[in-house]
């Protein structure tokens, strides 16, 4: 059961970031739905968990970006354990602390997707990066309400 | 997996892995980003109506500005033709052509003003034609501009001739916008139609063999012994932009 509800959440997450980022994109900056999806994911999921959602977010972003899946896994694989170890220490999931998880997350991701894949213009990718954390940080509230109501009650 | 997505890209494929991702994700991919175009388009419309509103009356202006443009562009193409016909034209000899624009057409009083007068040598009664053929003569003259009497005006009246194996000499004179009338005295010669109707020379201004137009109808008077041909004149007098006159 838990298995399908992140495969469902990554590959509408995946959906959306192919239909709808671009178009919702503010000020230059576009959310990053499947990076949005690994912070709640991983709490769910624990560590291990968390790292093969993560693996499995960048190996959805990296097909649809037809760039190099590798780099999109390994970031996000990162990502995906830290979310869950660092999640582990919050006691009380506030809407507050989700949007500041996976902001921070955000960054890390995309700061560590930019030691791999080095952007033409570090400047403008990390100005946006602060962007995409603040957007990817409301787009995670629903995930972790979803997350809540529906993986918790089916004890991990 | 980077040697596998390497060795695809090298081989000019997509590898595997990325084709399914890409597939899977079209199929809700993409009518999400149908609706979200929809939704992005809606909410544009709301929020920059006022801006939207003053691009598009910007881009009718430029349209209009373009359709004009495009009209101007058309006029000049075919004054360049008439232009070109014009420097083919044959001399005709003691005659000296002066090159002229038309810059005003009143097709109702079968009048057209020229940008030459006077002082081009510009005098009434000279001929004023087309490569295709005669249009009309100088009525009046100003300095720098003169008026041509039409060959539709039926205040125009030239010598004129049915070019067959006997040329038949007459008078044609205007007869409206589209049509002139020859009168001849013989009616003993057939004359055959689209049979070309020039001038006749018997005129101190107009000479002889100015293509005038073909005939295309022919009416016999024998009560009165008079031939009436109508001749539909070559050129079309509102298409004229460039003319010759001939000094």
């Amino acid at each position: 059961m838990r298995f399908w509800i992140a495969l469902v959440v990554l590959w509408g997450g995946a959906a959306l970031q192919q239909g709808a980022a671009e178009r919702l994109a503010i000020l230059g900056c576009a959310p990053d739905f499947l990076l949005a999806a690994v912070g709640p994911l991983a709490l769910a999921y624990g560590r291990s968990g968390g790292a093969v959602v993560g693996f499995l977010a960048g190996l959805l972003h990296g097909g649809l970006a037809g760039a190099n899946i590798a780099q999109y896994a390994a970031s996000r694989a990162i990502v995906g354990f830290v979310a869950a170890w660092t999640g582990s220490a919050i006691e009380k999931l506030e809407p507050v602390t989700c949007l500041i998880h996976v902001a921070g997350l955000t960054v890390l991701g995309r700061i560590l997707f930019m030691f791999m894949a080095p952007p033409a213009q570090i400047g403008s990718y990390l100005l946006a990066t602060i962007g995409v954390a603040v957007y990817n940080g409301v787009i995670a509230l629903p995930i972790y309400a979803l997350l809540r109501k529906t993986v918790r009650k089916d004890p991990l | 997996m980077g040697r596998v997505q390497t060795s695809a890209r090298n081989a000019g494929r997509v590898d595997a892995v990325t084709s399914t991702i890409q597939t899977a994700s079209d199929l809700i991919g993409r009518p999400v980003g149908a609706v979200s175009q929809g939704v992005s388009d809606f909410a544009q419309g709301i929020f920059r109506a006022g801006s939207l509103r003053a691009e598009n009356e910007r881009l009718r202006a430029e349209e209009q500005a373009w359709s004009l443009y495009d009209a101007r562009i058309r006029d000049m193409q075919s004054e360049i033709e008439q232009l070109r016909s014009l420097m083919g034209m044959p001399p005709i000899p003691g005659r000296e052509a002066v090159t002229a624009v038309a810059i005003g057409y009143y097709p109702h009083e079968h009048r057209m003003t020229l940008g030459v007068g006077s002082d081009q040598g510009i005098r009434p009664d000279q001929p004023v034609l087309t490569a295709a053929g005669l249009i009309g003569v100088v009525h009046s003259v100003e300095a720098n501009r003169c008026q041509v009497r039409l060959i539709s005006s039926p205040q125009f009246q030239v010598g004129a001739a049915v070019m067959g194996e006997v040329p038949l000499e007459g008078i044609a004179r205007g007869e409206g916008r589209d049509v002139m009338i020859l009168q001849l005295l013989d009616l003993s010669q057939p004359i055959e139609l689209d049979q070309p109707v020039v001038t006749s020379g018997y005129s101190e201004r107009i000479p002889r063999g100015l293509p005038i137009g073909k005939a295309v109808q022919v009416e016999d008077d024998e009560q009165f012994g008079i031939r009436r041909v109508r001749v539909f004149p070559h050129v079309r007098l509102s298409n004229v932009r460039s003319v010759v006159v001939l000094k």
